[in-house]
């Protein structure tokens, strides 16, 4: 999970656990160091009650650890990721990507900004950077030039379909702006599939591009 | 007739799968029995390690969880604040505790975790060949000391028992040696000590139990007691730390 505020911030980290528990998977949240250290307000959600929380706990009794009874009624639950016989892990595995189809089915999610049939650029950013990047389409709208932006709020499972189908008739290119070294990169041109060429932009080291350097990287292309 | 032995319902029919002469075999008996006289069966769950007793959770007949390496303690946390009804023991060897585990099992006796632990010390790796462990002993040879341990290089043998007795919270710290008859009768009053005091909601019980390994120390069964009594007991040495109960 992507966040971009400290508001998404905030409320994806009670929904990870919500997730984690859900799938028994892992979720981890890719905050960036500028929201890490930013301030910015947030409402919290209204807490679960203790009958909620319980019904919760609940949904796992068939296998979780859990007190045990004499006689018929008695179980022996395992909790542990490791399988010594081939077959049995052959298993395990497939099973394990069974789920990950099922995440994959029900947990993309991404926002769309200004995206038209008339972009003739497509950007591609998450976190901190999506919200420079919808600054600098601001001000190019303000030139009449339409440039749209895919921000992935999950980049796993990652939003392909989204990503490709935001790809306008007039879009010659689609540019991804990130604070890394291009992380997502591959995922844009898996997606892209070679239609029209991917550019890439990135700062490292905590420094922060400005909406006016994004405006120009796009500028420069409408040139081309 | 009177049944005077048996194999304690709180372990499962598998067989264990130790080698000859290792006493992880005693050491998971004297657990078990201890769980069972304290009537916990049923509401007992315990956490395996990883190394040579990592199918401690095939062993014990009830609820386990396995952790990853040295992790043991702190996933025996989430389960006690979970599951506060449930009593949760972790079951480690010194590779998996005193080494990688080194600050988990330091932060959950400081936390005073609702929790026993049981240490089984026979101061090398046990399942992956052999291995010098931050328990080997000076000049002890291992796959990985072949010309002994050299404390101006390694530094010392950690007393594990010692140092979280330095701690404020542990209610209970034991060490015990399994290496001869005697002992592990004295062994089993400290894990029964333990297990008493966890049902009691006392607190965090740690015992450490000195154990050997014949294969990996290249030393016989019998032999490899006489060489634990001779060179673990005296740097390794058994006793109370402490016990609140009785403070």
């Amino acid at each position: 999970m992507a966040p971009a505020s400290v508001q998404e911030f905030a409320d994806m980290a009670s929904e990870a656990f919500d997730l984690a528990d859900k799938y028994r998977n892992p979720v981890m949240i890719l905050a960036d160091g500028m929201l890490g250290q930013m301030m910015e307000p947030v409402e919290f959600k209204e807490p679960l009650s203790d009958a909620e929380i319980e019904a919760k706990g609940k949904q796992h009794d068939s296998w979780c650890i859990c007190p045990n009874e004499d006689g018929e009624g008695k179980h022996h639950h395992e909790i542990n990721s490791l399988e010594i016989d081939p077959l049995v892990l052959e298993k395990h595995v497939n099973d394990l990507y069974k789920k990950y189809d099922v995440i994959t089915q029900n947990e993309i999610r991404y926002e769309e900004f200004n995206v038209s049939d008339d972009n003739e650029i497509l950007c591609v950013a998450w976190g901190t950077a999506s919200r420079i990047v919808k600054s600098a389409i601001n001000e190019l709208k303000k030139d009449g030039k339409s440039v749209g932006l895919i921000r992935p709020i999950n980049v796993w499972p990652y939003p392909y379909e989204a990503v490709a189908k935001a790809i306008g008739p007039k879009v010659k290119k689609v540019y991804v702006f990130e604070l890394n070294k291009g992380q997502m990169l591959d995922d844009v041109k898996i997606a892209v599939n070679g239609k029209v060429p991917v550019d890439f932009w990135g700062k490292v080291g905590g420094i922060v591009f400005t909406p006016a350097e994004i405006q120009a990287k796009l500028e420069a292309c409408f040139k081309e | 007739m009177e049944k005077i032995a048996y194999r304690p319902e709180s372990l499962t029919k598998t067989p264990f799968t130790y080698c000859p002469g290792c006493l992880h075999g005693v050491a998971h008996r004297l657990v078990a029995e201890a769980i069972e006289e304290q009537g916990l069966t049923n509401k007992m769950t315990g956490v395996a390690p990883v190394g040579c007793s990592v199918f401690a959770y095939k062993f014990f007949n009830f609820d386990m969880a396995q952790a990853a390496h040295g992790r043991a303690p702190a996933v025996a946390t989430g389960i006690k604040r979970a599951r506060p009804d449930m009593h949760v023991f972790t079951y480690q060897g010194d590779g998996d505790l005193a080494a990688i585990g080194t600050a988990e099992i330091v932060h959950a006796a400081n936390r005073g975790e609702q929790m026993s632990v049981f240490f089984v010390n026979n101061a090398i790796y046990g399942m992956t060949g052999g291995q010098m462990a931050p328990t080997t002993l000076p000049e002890m040879k291992t796959t990985t000391s072949p010309y002994g341990r050299k404390t101006d290089d390694i530094g010392f043998p950690i007393r594990v028992s010692e140092l979280l007795a330095t701690l404020v919270a542990p209610y209970y710290i034991e060490r015990v040696s399994l290496l001869t008859p005697a002992d592990i009768l004295k062994a089993k009053k400290a894990v029964s000590k333990a297990i008493q005091y966890n049902k009691e909601g006392r607190g965090f019980t740690f015992v450490e139990l000195i154990s050997t390994c014949p294969t990996n120390w290249g030393i016989d069964p019998i032999k490899s007691r006489d060489w634990a009594k001779e060179n673990m007991l005296p740097f390794f040495k058994v006793g109370c730390l402490r016990d609140k109960g009785v403070e």
